[in-house]
């Protein structure tokens, strides 16, 4: 066991050592002289010790399973491993994980698939190393997918360091607080920063790093910038200049160094002369309450808002959309709440009729994309809370665990592995408790389970259960007063708000007045629909929440003389253009406002026939024409599609446009899909139900979802010379059990001439696209 | 080193295809904030292998006869990778959910000037050539002609791309972030002399729409 409290040296750059010693050319792996030249790789070995390091680093850095057999791997790892303990002198000697070199994720490999690669290499090493290291990673996924290997298969130290650029993030935007938190909370035993950067750019990005972690952190800088010279690429600090910078991390709290590409052993010789009896300095990490993304970090110190509305109670669109697999909607539901200012945003599917562990898994892992809120799963599916948390990039805030002990069980464990913080509700196996020591009672049984399982005080969220004032005088109060006891346990506390208000008339002042006692009783998280944030609540809302004696009935009345009278001119307004215009000149906006003034008038049904179909028909010709282009396209589509949006929730239930199927995506191994979308918001005024699958699509989705929906049509598009390829084997493959499937195709790749040689049908545009489809219904496919 | 995006600029590189000055003015700031252009390159000299062009000190090969016609007479050529950043590509993305028209005018400007970096960099190599009396040769990418989409592995590694740009190929090949070029220019005594073989002969002839190569 390493004691990463004290001082450490770690060692220096083995690849940029072996290229320039062995004379390789640029891009060589190095890894394999672990087998072809083992003397050249244990001299670089005994050169690090010799120069003082108290950590070498084995060859096993490009060593990975996308670049080597099994048995060649086994070699090189295991080779790699033995050369560094026989120079080692009785040294530690690390496992070295680099990344994958593969893109994590759609048009990429599945983390899972990450995974089981870096759990192969954690498999050989077989605990023969000392401590494991993961290093140079940019993207969260990958460092996940990494750590989690080796916390499952290893038991033996690990340390974790992310490469950051001069602005304090990775390529992919993970910030220095986030990947804190999350290697912290999945168990890493030292974190750092390696790569990209000199010891200069380095270093207070190293200082900054020890303020958000209590675990030790290191750093491993290069020899400065690399340039490239004659094809070699040359760094230009020299080993005094590097060595005085790693003293000065020492003295900053950073204890643990060493160097990275460009380093030799001189620069680690020099700074162990240099740091010899500098006295390190002990950092105390910024503590208290914090919840991550990827990209953001959420510090929860003054009242933070979690949006609410990704949950499908009450919302019958939504349900809708998760029983047909529209994740779009969901993830679109999710964009808005971002643009008004939720700081979290909870993430519920719980509906009967799907798989909610794979719904819940796949919400997150789109959604966390769209958004840099960090996400608070939300479901009584432990399976489902299990799932979603192992592929959240970040930390994650898990609603719900209750006071009854199957749930606390289940879930604590989970919670723990994943280093996420975990709300806890007031009810157990009895019920909700009507009195403020009942609930206070189930709060104190839920933090000592939580400390109990090793969860932070700091990652405890006590929820004190919002009931309907209306449904029993005084509870307002029982949950405000239970809240500011819950405090004195030192747990953070969080409230949904809008429940207060059922059953009463003008829920949003309401509810408003009840966020802000929240707040002043001390709420740190509001999980409410964050335009409510806009609204000041009533003096009467307040009273009301109080309880005083017949404010109930005040309430009501002061309600009722609220209602503004309606204007009945079922004119339009003097100015306004007419809906036709509006979506003919793509003004979203415009449109949408006509359209509530048209539905004084005319049925939903007569807006479509009358105003928007014309409309489109409008847009197209234009376009043929050559005085539209796709900017007009689109702008009007959306325009069309806002009105339709507002319109359908209207509709009656299922008017029998779905006979009309056209299932789109982008082909296998190509992930551009700007132009699928085109023609999926254009297509989809015209009465055609649109199943998107995506891009990246296997040939076997394709053929299920072709199954699902027959009669349809499939629109297939790609945009590489490379993937067209795919398109061709797609097509194929969908004929072969659909021989009279009409298939569309399109993409900047294709010619009308190559689509034919397919078997698909050439379409130049969206609009062509419409025409087409048009044509094939028309003859009834 | 590089323009930065302007609307002025964008209206320039958007001209003619119908997008509204509002629009093209709300891209270019997107852009201006979300680009972050970087890019790597070297000199490398040139050396005949069995299988093509290898390029000294690299264990990269260049293979397929439009590379070799784009080089011949040169002994040195200029290779670079050049990349916007991913956080244009993150913008795009979400544009498939919400706000598709203005994800469709960045995505288009972005790649107007992410091109318009790369002949930047030709011209500057050009200018530094010049110099010394040299001639460059128009640049040439993996895609073009011949010269397989495959090679991209191997320009990456041996520019070292990988590691300093962070570009990372997805399973079919495409570099990510989207916005990435990697290209090659040769570098003589005298000026282009044989002249590449006209698209008649050329394997993309019913794939290309337009003069992509140069050629």
């Amino acid at each position: 066991m390493i004691d990463f409290n004290k001082p450490v040296m770690l060692d220096g750059g083995m690849g940029s050592m072996l290229i320039k010693t062995a004379g390789m050319p640029a891009g060589f792996p190095t890894e394999k002289l672990n087998l072809t030249d083992p003397r050249a790789v244990a001299e670089v070995h005994g050169a690090y010790i010799a120069a003082g390091s108290d950590v070498i680093f084995a060859n096993t850095f490009g060593a990975n399973p996308f670049k080597y057999s099994d048995r060649e791997l086994g070699k090189i790892i295991s080779a790699g491993i033995d050369i560094a303990r026989k120079a080692a002198e009785g040294k530690a000697v690390a496992l070295d994980i680099g990344s994958l070199g593969k893109l994590i994720g759609e048009g990429g490999i599945s983390f899972e698939e990450a995974y089981l690669a870096f759990k192969k290499i954690v498999d050989i090493a077989a605990d023969r190393q000392d401590v494991t290291v993961i290093e140079t990673v940019s993207d969260m996924a990958e460092m996940r997918a990494a750590l989690l290997a080796v916390k499952e298969n290893s038991k033996k130290q690990v340390m974790v360091s992310m490469t950051f650029e001069k602005n304090g993030r990775t390529v992919f935007g993970t910030d220095l607080h986030s990947f804190a938190l999350t290697a912290q909370g999945l168990g890493a035993d030292a974190i750092g920063i390696n790569c990209t950067l000199g010891p200069v750019e380095m270093l207070p990005l190293a200082t900054e790093l020890t303020a958000y972690t209590s675990l030790p952190v290191f750093m491993k800088p290069n020899a400065g910038m690399p340039k490239l010279v004659n094809g070699r690429t040359e760094y230009d600090v020299t080993p005094e200049t590097f060595a005085e910078q790693l003293v000065k991390a020492r003295k900053r709290g950073v204890l643990i160094v060493g160097g990275c590409c460009g380093t030799t052993p001189e620069h680690i010789s020099i700074a162990t002369r240099l740091c010899a009896g500098v006295k390190s300095a002990r950092v105390k990490a910024v503590s208290g309450s914090a919840v991550c993304s990827a990209r953001k970090t959420v510090r929860i110190d003054g009242m933070k808002v979690i949006g609410e509305r990704i949950n499908p109670t009450g919302k019958k669109r939504f349900r809708e959309a998760l029983l047909a697999g529209d994740i779009d909607y969901v993830l679109a539901r999710g964009a808005e709440q971002a643009e008004q200012g939720a700081d979290l945003m909870d993430v519920n599917v719980g509906v009967n009729g799907i798989d909610e562990p794979a719904v819940l898994e796949e919400v997150v892992r789109q959604l966390q994309k769209f958004t840099d809120a960090p996400l608070v799963p939300d479901s009584s599916n432990a399976e489902a809370l299990e799932r979603a948390l192992r592929i959240y990039n970040g930390k994650a805030l898990v609603n719900s665990v209750s006071g009854k002990d199957e749930v606390l069980d289940a879930l604590l464990p989970v919670v723990k592995k994943y280093g996420a913080a975990v709300i806890g509700l007031t009810i157990d196996e009895n019920g909700i408790p009507e009195s403020v020591e009942g609930r206070l009672a189930i709060a104190r049984k839920i933090v000592d389970r939580c400390l109990a399982a090793g969860i932070s005080e700091d990652d405890i969220y006590i929820d004190t259960l919002t009931m309907a004032e209306a449904a029993g005088k005084g509870n307002a109060l029982c949950t405000l007063n239970t809240l500011e006891k819950v405090r004195e346990l030192g747990v953070k506390t969080v409230l949904g708000i809008s429940n207060i208000s059922f059953g009463m008339p003008n829920r949003p002042d309401i509810n408003a007045k009840f966020l802000e006692m929240a707040r002043e009783a001390g709420l740190d998280l509001a999980i409410i629909n964050p335009s409510l944030l806009e609204i000041k609540g009533s003096k009467e809302a307040e009273d009301f929440l109080l309880a005083k004696e017949g404010a109930a009935d005040r309430y009501i009345e002061f309600a009722e003389k609220l209602q503004a009278p309606v204007p009945d001119s079922g004119e339009a307004p003097h100015g306004r253009i007419d809906l036709k215009t509006a979506i003919i000149k793509g003004l979203a906006g415009e449109a949408l406002k006509t359209a509530e003034q048209e539905e004084k008038v005319l049925s939903p049904l007569e807006i479509v026939s009358k105003h928007v179909i014309p409309a489109l028909d409008v847009v197209g010709e234009l376009y043929e024409k050559g005085r539209y282009f796709l900017p007009q396209l689109i702008a009007s589509a959306e325009a069309a599609g806002k009105v339709f949006e507002h319109i359908s929730l209207k509709l009656p239930p299922k008017t029998g446009n779905d006979d009309r199927r056209f299932v789109v995506c982008t082909v296998k191994g190509d992930i551009h899909d700007i132009g699928k979308n085109i023609v999926k918001a254009v297509v989809g005024n015209y009465g055609y139900s649109v199943i998107d699958l995506g891009k990246d699509v296997d040939y076997d989705r394709v053929t299920a979802a072709v199954r699902a929906n027959y009669p349809c049509v499939l629109g297939l598009s790609a945009l590489m010379t490379t993937t067209v390829e795919n398109m061709r084997i797609t097509i194929e493959k969908v004929k072969a059990e659909y021989p009279d499937l009409k298939i569309l195709t399109g993409g900047a790749v294709l010619t009308p001439e190559y689509a034919r040689s397919i078997g698909g049908i050439y379409c130049s545009d969206a609009n062509d696209t419409v025409k087409k489809l048009n044509e094939i219904f028309k003859n009834n496919i | 080193m590089f323009t930065p995006v302007t609307p002025e600029l964008a209206a320039e590189l958007l001209k003619g295809l119908g997008f509204g000055d509002g629009l093209i003015k709300k891209a270019a700031l997107t852009l201006a904030e979300l680009a972050e252009p970087q890019f790597t390159g070297g000199y490398f000299a040139l050396e005949e292998k069995e299988g093509g062009t290898g390029l000294k000190g690299t264990s990269l090969i260049l293979t397929g006869k439009d590379i070799k016609n784009r080089l011949s007479g040169c002994d040195e050529c200029y290779m670079f990778a050049l990349t916007l950043g991913r956080r244009v590509d993150a913008f795009i993305e979400r544009s498939g959910v919400s706000g598709l028209l203005e994800g469709y005018a960045v995505d288009t400007l972005a790649g107007y000037y992410a091109d318009m970096l790369a002949e930047e960099i030709q011209a500057e190599v050009g200018k530094k050539a010049a110099e010394k009396g040299r001639f460059v040769t128009e640049r040439f990418s993996p895609g073009y002609g011949d010269l397989p989409l495959q090679s991209q592995e191997g320009i990456l590694t041996a520019l070292g791309a990988d590691k300093i740009l962070k570009i990372v190929l997805t399973e079919g090949g495409m570099m990510t972030p989207f916005k990435s070029i990697t290209a090659i220019m040769g570098i003589s005594d005298v000026p282009s002399g044989q002249k590449p073989e006209r698209c008649a002969n050329c394997p993309k002839k019913n794939l290309c729409k337009g003069a992509v190569c140069g050629d």
